[in-house]
């Protein structure tokens, strides 16, 4: 394994690394625009430069993202050339640079604010009239391009060509006439167009959904797991005043490397600020405080034992799928969950199974149904009633099921209460909480548990999933001591998975990748 | 003096495949591929000391040594640059639209010697006399043989495919020119990897200049000694010096590398235009700046011209007469590489932007006595700072034009 | 190099999928505008290099000189037959000097305005323009004959100054000649290539 130095400190690297690799290795922060661990290396921003030093002979600058680190290679990123270069570097960005700060988006979080800042000289010299290029201009369904804020460094031309597979985006013109752009007429359709706004180092490209929505400090930023399909995309939630306001991929290379899709990112900003969302409960056509309708349920459960089908949701935590189990298995007639297909999954991420929580369902060993056969159980005449954890669900076996019963525990979006009626017509509807509500692991596609903070507060007088089962099997004589006694639900849910127990905060920040229970079992 | 470049210059039209024939075209190539190894053209040209003259002077037998020998591993290519962009140089030209037969044979045994069986001609958009005599010509020798699967008898591959380029001085910067080989934008390739690994289509390549490959027929035939007899002992043979601006006959003359700038401008080239005086020279094309007149006793060769903090580039002189400013010679350069300026590095597309626009305040009489230390700054910023070397040639006219002439920049 | 990333940096150009841009709607029609015979002649071009995509300048070249500049959907179905998107062309087209994506003047006059010919009287050859066609650069005549655009070096230095018109050369050029040309032109305007050629012998 090769052995450089960097600023004095020795490392060891992986063969064919490069030195900015390397140099984070030490948390050296070698500063950089057009290099992306994801891309193919340019070289051509220059702001990178570091100096090789070769005893006798006077230090050479040079670009770190094509260096590879070799045994014995010494670097200086503190040496006088290299500093002036970097700072020249920067001066000749700022020089047609617009003066827009205080009307950008990514102030806060932009590499030309942040490097200027540390790298640059403090002040420019540029004193004639800055080009004009293409300001704020939609090239895609979310992509706002500001050509003279654009530092020219070819990521998002690269990600388009590389990742993406559609190479929309490109360098048109020569010289300082360089612009991005997209072919006349043909805007960029992608299912990845929003990682754009995250790759490009300043507000050249920013998101339509986000603009002018908020300051970047001014948001609160938790780590969770995209819930759009059954990826499992490590993400950020940014939220302000409880509103979901930003999406953002983490970077998890065992699950979604440095990207996300706009399945996801899109889809959570809707899915996670729902209008019109029904916060009270309801029984038997009244509408009732949450607690109230908990209460109804979990006594009805408990008097009517064996007669309810009850099926779980792939939308639910794993620490709530292994507590409904353990409650509602004596209790229901019939205990299962039915499958989702996958539908339109691309190559990169997007699976198409709108399920984000499957793979634990099948883990737990609850039996699967497809939507025929739910139905047939329901319409058997021993089945008192459906008691589902998704409205959607709900509402298709419902309609072809009379003189069912029904109750919900899911979260009731654009519903108007003046109607009279409980979400999808149940008896009993208890308001559900959303993945962002609430801390939980979720297993995605390829048995990966990934741990999800809580990013947004439910509504007040909200009786939250978990709490809702253990008054179920309060209610119904069900003990689950066995799992509540455990350091956590998450503790449980993996002991109960057959693996070693680890509490939510104990999971690997890029997910643990569960081993088969077979394997574990025999170890 | 004996010329082996020139001798068709006179011609109003393209010397012809029966005549060039007769004037001896093709038989040193004949000779090559049916009874010589690579190994011994290249050390022929090594030991001739043979440098490339597209303005680098890199010696063309090392860079021939750099090509992978048997067993391949797949197709090596030569590629010829006769992108000729360089301004006051109109040399290459000459030779493809006088005595492409030439040119022909210097690259077939310039691919013999790498191994190559295909070479890419990749020619200026603009030379369209030279893409036609050139296309002639490659026709002519399909047709009979020379060109082919059976190359002039031989059971030896000799392909040569021509290859317009579209309007940019870039190109002329070997990578830049696979780039534009490829059907890419003209951008040049960071280095390493150096073509020899990875050239044209993926591929170990040579690129090498017109001129260049016209004096490798000569040296073959006549040998590494005959060759060395004239010019400098670092930079032997013959050089087509190019001469225009304000004098009294421009034009493209062979004379052995090291003879003084003044020779050619005053015996060659008659003198400044009208008998009038000179303010400054350019020695060897846009890109190796100003040299004031008293300079023009300078040795015209690439040690000499570097003794003088130059170039000898291309060998184009430029002469500026006395009644034009160098603020104003300066703009002519510093508007041509803003123009030219691929624009992939941060420092070249920004700063040779930046400098046009000094140098035209400096025009319009606005200048600054603090533009000369930022002009400094925006040199030293891009020199030795990029992909490639387009910075060291924007540096050349701006940096030489303060240096020598600082008094003509007015300034507040 | 770097990080275990997403991407298979040494494949990254051959595992490139490109969107050809080809769809059914306006580049079909555009592409019905061309000769079959020009179609076929393209389609030949790519298999002269080891890579499709060498094929592009050539192909480029040939559109344009039929058209007489490259309009979107020449771009398209270059793209097509290479490979690649239809903004991937438009990203080479738009970084060379000698691609038009606009119409010009059927006698499209370029002047060099680099140093050899600026010393010896360019700036008097545009001026002539001016006074002859009222055109300045970048500019075309209302009866859509002749354009001017200031060109780079082309070459001519020995024989400055020098006009081109499509790659024509006309050195050692002078106000008179250049009326001469004009007058010549304007006469033989229904064969354009015709008439340059004509011109550029008798000069």
């Amino acid at each position: 394994m090769p052995e450089l130095t960097i600023d004095g400190r020795k490392v060891e690297v992986a063969p064919g690394t490069n030195v900015i690799e390397a140099a984070r290795k030490l948390a050296i922060d070698v500063p950089y625009y057009c290099y992306h661990p994801a891309l193919t290396p340019v070289g051509s921003c220059r702001m990178c430069q570091v100096e090789i030093l070769d005893p006798g002979k006077p230090p050479r600058v040079t670009i770190a993202c094509r260096t590879e680190a070799t045994n014995g290679l010494n670097v200086s990123t503190t040496g006088k050339d290299c500093v002036a270069a970097r700072a020249a570097t920067l001066e000749f960005l700022l020089a047609n640079h617009p003066l827009d700060c205080p009307i950008c988006d990514k102030a806060g979080e932009c590499d030309l604010q942040n490097f200027t800042y540390k790298h640059g000289n403090g002040a420019g010299r540029f004193s004639e009239p800055k080009r004009e290029k293409l300001k704020h201009e939609l090239i895609g369904d979310h992509i706002l391009l500001d050509q003279e804020r654009c530092i020219l460094c070819t990521r998002c031309v690269r990600f388009m060509g590389e990742y993406a597979k559609s190479a929309s985006l490109v360098v048109a013109g020569r010289g300082d006439r360089n612009v991005i752009a997209i072919f006349p007429g043909e805007p960029i359709r992608s299912n990845y167009e929003g990682n754009l706004a995250d790759i490009c180092p300043v507000g050249a490209l920013t998101l339509k959904e986000f603009r002018f929505k908020s300051r970047v400090w001014d948001l609160d930023s938790e780590e969770s797991v995209c819930t759009g399909c059954d990826r499992g995309c490590s993400v950020l939630l940014d939220t302000k005043r409880n509103k979901l306001l930003r999406v953002r991929p983490r970077v998890n290379l065992q699950v979604n490397g440095h990207f996300m899709c706009d399945q996801g990112r899109f889809g959570l900003l809707d899915a996670m600020n729902p209008v019109a969302r029904e916060e009270l409960g309801w029984v038997k056509g009244a509408r009732v405080a949450a607690e109230q309708a908990a209460h109804a349920l979990a006594t009805t459960l408990a008097a009517e034992r064996g007669k309810w089908l009850v099926l779980l949701s792939a939308r639910m935590t794993g620490e709530e799928l292994l507590l409904a189990k353990a409650a509602l298995g004596p209790l229901a007639k019939q205990l299962a969950y039915v499958p989702t297909p996958a539908v339109g999954g691309d190559e990169q991420l997007f699976t198409g199974r709108r399920a984000p929580n499957e793979k634990a369902l099948s883990l737990l060993g609850i039996a699967a149904l497809d939507e025929a056969a739910a139905a047939k159980a329901l319409a058997e005449p021993a089945t008192a009633g459906l008691l589902a954890f998704d409205a959607a669900l709900a509402a298709r076996l419902v309609a072809g099921a009379k003189g069912k019963r029904l109750a919900l525990v899911d979260v009731a979006r654009d519903f108007d209460p003046a109607q009279g009626k409980a979400p999808c017509g149940a008896e009993l509807f208890v308001p559900g909480t959303l993945a962002s509500e609430k801390d939980g692991t979720f297993i995605n596609v390829g048995a990966i548990a990934q741990r999800a903070r809580r990013a947004q507060r439910w509504p007040q007088g909200t009786v939250p999933e978990h709490a809702l089962l253990l008054q179920i099997a309060a209610a119904g004589g069900v003990s689950v001591a066995a799992l509540t006694l455990k350091p956590d639900l998450t503790f449980a849910l993996l002991e109960e998975l057959g693996q070693p127990g680890a509490m939510l905060g104990q999971l690997p920040d890029d997910g643990l990748k569960l081993a088969a229970p077979a394997a574990v079992a025999t170890a | 003096m004996e010329t082996y470049l020139s001798t068709e210059f006179a011609r109003s039209g393209p010397l012809l495949l029966d005549e060039a024939r007769a004037k001896g075209r093709w038989k040193v190539a004949q000779k090559v591929f049916e009874s010589m190894t690579p190994e011994q053209v290249v050390d022929e040209v090594k030991n001739a000391g043979l440098r490339g003259r597209g303005g680098a002077w890199f010696p063309t037998g090392i860079k021939w040594s750099f090509m992978p020998k048997e067993p391949l591993k797949g197709p090596s290519y030569l590629v010829i640059n006769a992108d000729e962009g360089e301004p006051g140089t109109f040399k290459d030209r000459q030779i493809m639209e006088k005595d492409p037969h030439l040119l022909l044979e210097g690259i077939a045994i310039g691919s013999f010697a790498i191994r190559a069986e295909t070479a890419f001609l990749y020619i200026r958009g603009e030379y369209k006399a030279a893409h036609d005599a050139l296309a002639l010509a490659i026709a002519e020798c399909e047709r009979a043989g020379i060109l082919g699967d059976a190359a002039m008898g031989t059971k030896k591959k000799m392909r040569i495919v021509l290859h317009r380029g579209a309007g940019a001085y870039i190109c002329g910067e070997e990578t830049a020119l696979l780039n534009s080989l490829e059907g890419r934008r003209g951008e040049p390739r960071p280095k390493p990897p150096f073509p020899a690994v990875w050239g044209a289509f993926g591929r170990p390549t040579s690129v090498n200049n017109v001129e260049t490959l016209a004096n490798v027929p000569a040296i073959v035939e006549r040998g590494a000694a005959w060759f060395k007899a004239r010019g400098t002992a670092q930079a032997p043979g013959n050089l087509l010096f190019g001469i225009s601006g304000a004098v009294e006959k421009p034009g493209c003359y062979e004379l052995p590398l090291g003879t003084t700038a003044r020779e050619l401008v005053e015996k060659h080239a008659g003198g400044v235009k009208g008998g009038g005086k000179m303010r400054a020279f350019i020695p060897g094309g846009a890109s190796t700046g100003f040299l004031p007149p008293d300079k023009l006793d300078v040795a015209m060769d690439p040690e000499s011209l570097r003794k003088e903090g130059t170039m000898l580039g291309t060998g184009g002189i430029i002469v500026i007469p006395e009644e034009i400013s160098v603020v104003d010679a300066a703009r002519v350069f510093s508007r041509f590489f803003r123009h030219e300026t691929c624009g992939q590095c941060s420092p070249c597309r920004e700063g040779a932007a930046w400098s046009d626009q000094v140098i035209a305040r400096f025009q319009r009489g606005e200048g600054l006595a603090s533009d000369f230390a930022l002009l400094e700054d925006i040199m030293r910023g891009s020199k030795q700072r990029t992909i490639c070397v387009f910075p060291e040639a924007f540096a050349g006219p701006l940096g030489s034009a303060i240096k020598h002439f600082r008094g003509e920049f007015k300034h507040a | 190099m770097g990080a275990v990333g997403d991407v298979n940096h040494a494949a990254a150009d051959e595992g490139r999928k490109r969107v050809s841009g080809a769809g059914p709607r306006a580049d079909g029609a555009a592409a019905k505008e061309l000769p079959e015979s020009l179609l076929v002649e393209l389609r030949a071009l790519p298999s002269r290099y080891p890579q499709a995509r060498g094929a592009l300048l050539p192909i480029l070249h040939r559109l344009q000189e039929w058209r007489g500049w490259l309009a979107p959907a020449d771009m398209r179905i270059a793209g097509e037959i290479v490979g690649l998107s239809a903004a991937e062309v438009f990203s080479v087209v738009s970084f060379y000097t000698m691609y038009r994506q606009r119409p010009v003047g059927r006698f499209p006059i370029g002047v060099c305005r680099n140093i050899a010919c600026w010393v010896n009287g360019s700036e008097e050859l545009v001026a002539t323009v001016k006074q002859e066609l009222g055109i300045g650069p970048g500019e075309t005549t209302q009866d859509g004959l002749f354009s001017l655009e200031e060109v780079e070096c082309l070459g001519s230095c020995g024989t400055a100054p020098c006009l081109e018109i499509e790659s024509c050369y006309f050195e050692r050029f002078t106000p008179e000649k250049l009326r001469t040309l004009i007058a010549s032109l304007r006469k033989g305007s229904g064969d354009p290539a015709g008439a340059i050629a004509a011109a550029a012998k008798g000069s």
